[in-house]
C-alpha cells in the first residue's frame, strides 16, 4: 500500500512484442531501478512484488511471505533489502520450492 | 487373449548353428570372437536372434543365435523374420524425402491440407517437418481414450483412426517440443497414400523393397495373425520366457509395422548408400538435419582419440527388439566405401536399448581388434546380465540383495539398470521392473529418475497388487529420505512484507519444498545447514506480468530455423527468471500446456497463467489473419451482433469464457481496452457492459480481473467497468505536449485509487523499445548472465535485428533519430509513467 492509498502489483511484461531488449528476469531487475528512480521505497517495492501479488492473484495461501507452511520460495540477501532495492543485487543463494541453488550457478555462460 | 506358454529358460538355450551361406572372407579369428561374443549375451539370457555384420561392402559375418519358435524347434538364421519396430519409421520417412525429391510434397505443408481427414482445430500448424521431427505435439499411441482397456484390438478403419487421432489435444504448440511418438508416423503413413494413390504397403514394395532386391520383407497389419513364423519372447512374470501376446499392428501402421530380415536390412543398407533410392544432396540433407529423421547420431570415442560417426536406428517392439548401425570414420554424408561398418542386430527375446548398444560397440571392437580371443564377456561381468539372468532363473530378490552387500565389486551405472527395469516392465513384469528400480534408487539415493517411475508404478492399482512389497520398502525409502531432505537456515535477518521490522536471528527449517518452522535456537535434523550470520531472508520475487513462450525477440519462422539457439535459450530462461529472484511469474496470455510444460522443468520458478479474453477481432487477436484467430484465441469474447462463421455464440459470452478459463486451471483473466498503436489504428474496443459482465463472471469464479490499460480514455473506461488490475501505466495522454500530473489524469489516478484498482506501471516496456537503438545494449555485461551467447550473437544478425529495423521505419522513430538521439525515443511516455509511479507513491 502506498502512502496515498494506491496498490501497486509488480510486474515487468517480459517481453513486449518481438523486442530483444525486455530480457528475462533482467528486465524485471531493471523495471525495479525504474521504481527506485520514481521513489519507491524498498518496502513499497517488496510488498509490491510478495504479498500484494500473491493475494491479487489468490495465492497468498502458498506464497507471498516468510511463514510456515508456505512453500519454500525463498532469497538469501547480502544486504538490506529495506534500506536499498538494489540489496536485490547481492542476491547470495535462491531458494525455489525448497531446492537450494547457489545463484551464479543459475547464471548463462558461467 | 492371452496366450503365454512358459518354458524354462534351459529349454531356450542352443549351440550356434552354423547355417553355411556367405560367411564370406572372415578370418577365422573375427568369426570365433564374434561368436565368443554373441555365446556371452546369449549365456545370460540378454541376446537371441540374428546377427549381421559388414566391412567395405563385404560380410563378415552373418548368423543366428537361439530360436525364431522355441515348441517347433525353428532356429535363427541370417534370413529369419523379424518384426523391425520403430526402425520402420526410416522407411517411413526415406519415402517421404522420395516424395521431397519429386517434389510432390514440400516439408513446410501442412498436414491438414493434404489430409484434410485430420480436422484437429489446434493441429492446423502442424507440418509434415513437424511429423518426422516428432516435433507435432501428438501425445503418444497410449494415451488414446481407451487404449488401457484394450479398446484398439479390434479392426479399426483409417477413417476411424483420423477420427480418434483429430481428437486428441495436443502436448504442446507444433515446433516447439520434441514429444516422441507413433502417432506422427501414422501420420505420415497416410499423407504417402494419399499423395501416391497407392497402400503404404505398395509404396514400400515399389520404391524400396524391389529396386533395394529385399525379397523376404513386409508388413504386419490384420489384427491378431501374423505374417512370420517368428514368436517374440518376453521375461515371463515367474520363470523363463514367455510368449508375447499379440497385438493390432495397425495400431502402428507406419509407425512400426515392418518385417524384415539382417540379410534384407543389409540389402537396404546397400541401396541407399549406393544412390538407388536418393539422390546423393537429398540423402545427404536427410543424413544431416539438426532435427533428425528416424536417424540417430553419435560419435563413438576410440581409445586412440580418434572417432567415429556412428548412424543408427533402432526399434523395441512386443519382444522385438532391432538395430540397424553403420559406423564410418569420415563424415557419413561422404562415407569412403573401404572404411564403413555395418552391424545389424535383430532380436526376438527383446534385448533393451542399452545392451543392443553394448552388443554393437563389441563387436566392432571384434572387428578393430580390440577383443581378443576370449570366450566370454570381460571381466567384470555387466550388472545387467547377471540381474537378467537372475530375472530368468526366478532368483532377482538374491541377486538384488547380494549386488547391495557386495556394490563395490561391481561397475554400476543407473541408465544401463535403468534400461533393463523398462525392458522388464515392457515384459509385464513390472513386478521384476519394481524391483529392479528399488534397486537403483538404493544405489543412486540422489537421482529422482527410478524413485519417480517407481512411484508411477506404485500409483496404478493394479501393478501395485503385483508389487505390494516392493512398494512398501519404496514407501519407507522416501519417507525415511524425506526426514534428511531437511534444510536449516540458522541466525538470519527475516525480511518479509506482514513484519514491521526484521527478525534478526532466527532459524528457518525447510522439509521439501515447504517452510515448517520458524523461531530462534531451533532443535531439529537437517542435512544441509546454511549460515545465515549479517544475511537477510526474503520472499522470492513474483513477477505478475510475464510472457513465457517461445524466445524473445524470435517469430515463430524465427524459433523454426534456428533450433539449436532456441533449445539453448529455452534452458536458460527459466534459470535467468531465478538469478534475479523471481521464483514466481505469472504469464498473462497462456493456457494450461505451455504452463505445464514449462512447470515440467526441475529449475524453475513456478509459473501461473492468466486467459486472455480479448473482444472479436480486436487487440491482440487482430494481429492473427482470419479465419484461424477464431480458432487459436479460445476465450475470444463476442460483443453485439457480429458472429464469425463457424463460430459457436454461446461458447463466446463473458460466463462461458471465464468458466473454460477456470476449468482451465487459470489464475486470472485479462482483457484487452487497445484502440490501436504502431500505425494499427482503429481497433474495436469492447462495450461496457461486457466487460462489467466479465468483472462478475471472474469474481464469481474468484479470479481477478486485469485489463490491458495504457490510454487516458482506456484507465477511464476501466475504472467505469470496475476491473481489478491495471497492466500497464496511462502512458498515452490525449495532451500529447504534457508530462506532469494535472486536471483528468489526476482525476483518473484518484479514481483508481479510490477503487482499489491495483497498477502495474511496466514502465521497462517503454524502454524495451527505446533500447533497441542503443548501439552497446548487446556488449552489457548484465546481458551475458541471462542470456546464452547464441542468442546475443543472434540478435546483432539481420534477422535478429529485423524487429529494430521494422520500429526503425515507424513515423515517430523516424523523427526522433533524425533529429535527435535514440535516447529521446518514448521520453514523453516514460516521463508521464514515472510521474504516475511517484504520485502513487508520494500522493503527488
Amino acid at each position: 500500500m502506498t502512502k496515498n492509498g494506491g496498490t501497486l502489483s509488480f510486474g515487468s511484461d517480459t517481453p513486449s512484442d518481438l523486442t530483444f531488449a525486455n530480457p528475462p528476469g533482467l528486465n524485471g531487475r531493471f523495471e525495479m531501478k525504474r521504481w527506485q528512480q520514481a521513489g519507491v521505497t524498498g518496502k513499497q517495492f517488496l510488498e509490491a512484488a510478495t504479498i500484494t501479488n500473491a493475494k491479487l492473484f489468490n495465492l497468498d495461501n502458498s506464497i507471498g511471505s516468510v511463514q510456515v507452511s508456505k512453500r519454500a520460495d525463498l532469497l538469501i540477501l547480502g544486504k538490506n533489502p529495506l534500506i536499498n532495492i538494489d540489496a536485490f543485487d547481492s542476491i547470495q543463494t535462491v531458494i525455489s520450492a525448497g531446492k537450494v541453488i547457489p545463484r551464479e550457478s543459475l547464471a548463462a555462460n558461467r | 487373449m492371452d496366450f503365454h506358454t512358459v518354458f524354462g529358460l534351459a529349454g531356450f538355450y542352443l549351440a550356434f548353428i552354423s547355417v553355411g551361406v556367405n560367411v564370406a572372407e572372415a578370418s577365422q579369428s573375427v568369426t570365433k570372437n564374434v561368436e565368443a561374443v554373441l555365446q556371452s549375451y546369449h549365456q545370460y539370457g540378454v541376446f537371441n536372434g540374428s546377427v549381421l555384420i559388414a566391412k567395405d561392402n563385404q560380410v563378415l559375418y552373418q548368423n543366428g543365435v537361439g530360436f525364431a519358435d522355441v515348441n517347433k524347434n525353428l532356429a535363427n538364421t541370417p534370413n529369419t523374420p523379424f518384426r523391425i519396430g520403430s526402425l520402420s519409421k526410416t522407411f517411413t520417412a526415406l519415402l517421404i524425402m522420395q516424395l521431397m525429391e519429386q517434389k510432390k510434397l514440400k516439408l513446410s505443408d501442412f498436414v491438414h491440407e493434404i489430409l484434410p481427414e485430420y480436422t484437429s482445430a489446434e493441429g492446423q500448424k502442424i507440418t509434415i517437418h513437424h511429423l518426422l521431427a516428432h516435433t507435432s505435439g501428438l501425445p503418444g499411441h497410449f494415451r488414446l481414450p481407451g487404449w488401457n482397456e484394450g479398446k484398439y484390438q479390434n479392426n479399426f478403419s483409417r477413417a476411424q483412426w483420423l477420427q480418434t487421432i483429430s481428437e486428441l489435444a495436443l502436448l504442446s504448440e507444433p515446433g516447439e517440443q520434441y514429444q516422441y511418438g507413433n502417432l506422427n508416423y501414422f501420420l505420415l503413413g497416410c499423407i504417402i497414400e494419399k499423395l501416391t494413390g497407392m497402400s503404404y504397403q505398395t509404396n514400400l514394395h515399389k520404391r524400396i523393397f524391389q529396386p533395394s532386391n529385399m525379397h523376404s520383407s513386409g508388413v504386419e497389419d490384420a489384427a491378431m495373425d501374423s505374417k512370420i513364423a517368428t514368436v517374440g519372447y518376453r521375461i515371463g512374470k515367474s520363470v523363463g520366457f514367455e510368449v508375447q501376446s499379440a497385438l493390432n499392428m495397425q495400431v502402428f501402421f507406419a509407425g512400426a509395422n515392418i518385417y524384415s530380415t539382417a540379410v534384407d536390412l543389409f540389402k537396404f543398407e546397400q541401396a541407399l548408400f549406393s544412390g538407388k533410392l536418393l539422390k546423393q544432396p537429398t540423402l545427404d540433407f536427410w543424413l544431416n538435419t539438426k532435427q533428425s529423421f528416424a536417424w540417430q547420431k553419435d560419435q563413438l570415442a576410440l581409445s586412440d582419440n580418434n572417432s567415429l560417426d556412428w548412424l543408427s536406428y533402432n526399434g523395441q517392439l512386443q519382444g522385438f527388439s532391432s538395430m540397424l548401425s553403420v559406423l564410418g570414420d569420415a563424415q557419413i554424408e561422404t562415407l569412403n566405401p573401404t572404411k564403413r561398418f555395418t552391424i545389424i542386430i535383430l532380436s526376438n527375446n527383446g534385448i533393451n536399448y542399452w545392451l543392443k548398444q553394448q552388443l554393437t560397440l563389441d563387436l566392432y571392437a571384434v572387428l578393430a581388434g580390440q577383443h581378443n580371443n576370449s570366450n566370454t564377456v570381460k571381466p567384470p561381468i555387466p550388472i545387467t546380465f547377471m540381474l537378467t539372468k537372475a530375472a530368468l532363473d526366478g532368483t532377482l530378490e538374491q541377486q538384488v540383495r547380494h549386488l547391495l552387500t557386495h556394490a563395490e565389486e561391481f561397475v554400476v551405472k543407473e541408465h544401463e539398470i535403468d534400461s533393463l527395469a523398462q525392458q522388464l516392465f515392457w515384459s509385464s513384469a513390472s513386478h521384476k521392473a519394481a524391483i529392479v528400480w528399488l534397486l537403483n534408487s538404493q544405489l543412486f539415493p540422489n537421482s529422482d529418475n527410478a524413485r519417480n517411475k517407481l512411484k508411477a508404478l506404485c500409483e496404478n492399482q493394479r501393478l501395485l497388487n503385483e508389487s505390494v512389497e516392493v512398494c512398501r520398502k519404496h514407501q519407507e525409502t522416501s519417507s525415511s529420505k524425506e526426514t534428511r531432505k531437511g534444510t536449516l537456515i540458522r541466525n538470519i535477518s527475516i525480511v518479509s512484507p506482514e513484519l514491521s521490522e526484521p527478525f534478526d536471528n532466527h532459524d528457518v527449517y525447510i522439509v521439501d519444498d515447504k517452510i515448517v518452522s520458524i523461531g530462534k535456537g531451533l532443535q531439529v535434523k537437517a542435512n544441509q545447514v546454511i549460515n545465515g550470520t549479517g544475511q537477510f531472508l526474503t520472499p522470492g520475487l513474483i513477477d505478475a506480468h510475464t510472457h513465457l513462450s517461445g524466445v524473445p525477440g524470435m517469430s515463430y519462422e524465427h524459433s523454426q530455423a534456428f533450433p539449436n539457439i532456441v533449445e539453448e535459450a529455452t534452458k536458460q530462461i527459466p534459470r535467468s527468471y531465478l538469478y534475479h529472484g523471481f521464483t514466481t511469474v505469472i504469464d498473462l496470455h497462456s493456457d494450461p500446456r505451455n504452463i505445464a510444460n514449462w512447470n515440467q522443468r526441475e529449475i524453475r520458478p513456478q509459473a501461473y497463467f492468466c486467459g486472455a479474453a480479448p473482444v472479436v477481432d480486436g487487440y491482440p487477436m487482430s494481429f492473427i489473419p482470419k479465419p484461424i484467430r477464431y480458432q487459436v484465441t479460445p476465450y475470444f469474447l463476442l460483443d453485439g451482433e457480429y458472429l464469425p462463421p463457424g463460430v459457436d455464440p454461446l461458447q463466446h459470452t463473458p460466463e462461458a469464457v471465464v468458466e473454460k478459463m477456470r476449468a482451465a486451471g487459470a489464475s486470472c483473466v485479462k482483457t484487452h481496452y487497445e484502440s490501436g498503436f504502431g500505425g494499427k489504428g482503429n481497433l474495436p474496443t469492447p462495450s461496457l457492459k461486457l466487460i462489467r459482465d466479465l468483472k462478475t463472471a471472474a469474481n464469481a469464479a474468484q479470479l481477478p480481473l486485469l485489463l490491458h490499460a495504457n490510454s487516458q480514455e482506456a484507465q477511464r473506461f476501466g475504472i467505469n467497468a470496475g476491473v481489478d488490475v491495471f497492466a500497464h501505466s496511462m502512458w498515452t495522454w490525449s495532451d500529447s505536449t504534457n508530462s506532469a500530473i494535472h486536471g483528468d489524469i489526476r482525476n483518473i489516478l484518484d479514481s483508481a485509487i479510490a477503487k482499489n484498482i491495483a497498477l502495474q506501471p511496466t514502465i521497462q516496456v517503454l524502454y524495451g523499445e527505446r533500447d533497441l537503438f542503443d548501439p552497446t545494449y548487446l556488449d552489457s555485461a548484465d546481458l551475458v548472465k541471462v542470456l546464452p551467447r547464441s542468442l546475443i550473437n543472434w540478435y546483432k544478425t539481420p534477422e535478429g535485428q529485423s524487429f529494430r529495423n521494422r520500429l526503425a521505419k515507424v513515423d515517430y522513430v523516424k523523427h526522433v533519430l533524425r533529429s535527435d538521439k535514440w535516447a529521446n525515443i518514448g521520453k514523453a511516455p516514460i516521463q508521464r509513467a514515472m510521474s504516475i509511479l511517484t504520485y502513487m507513491t508520494k500522493n503527488g
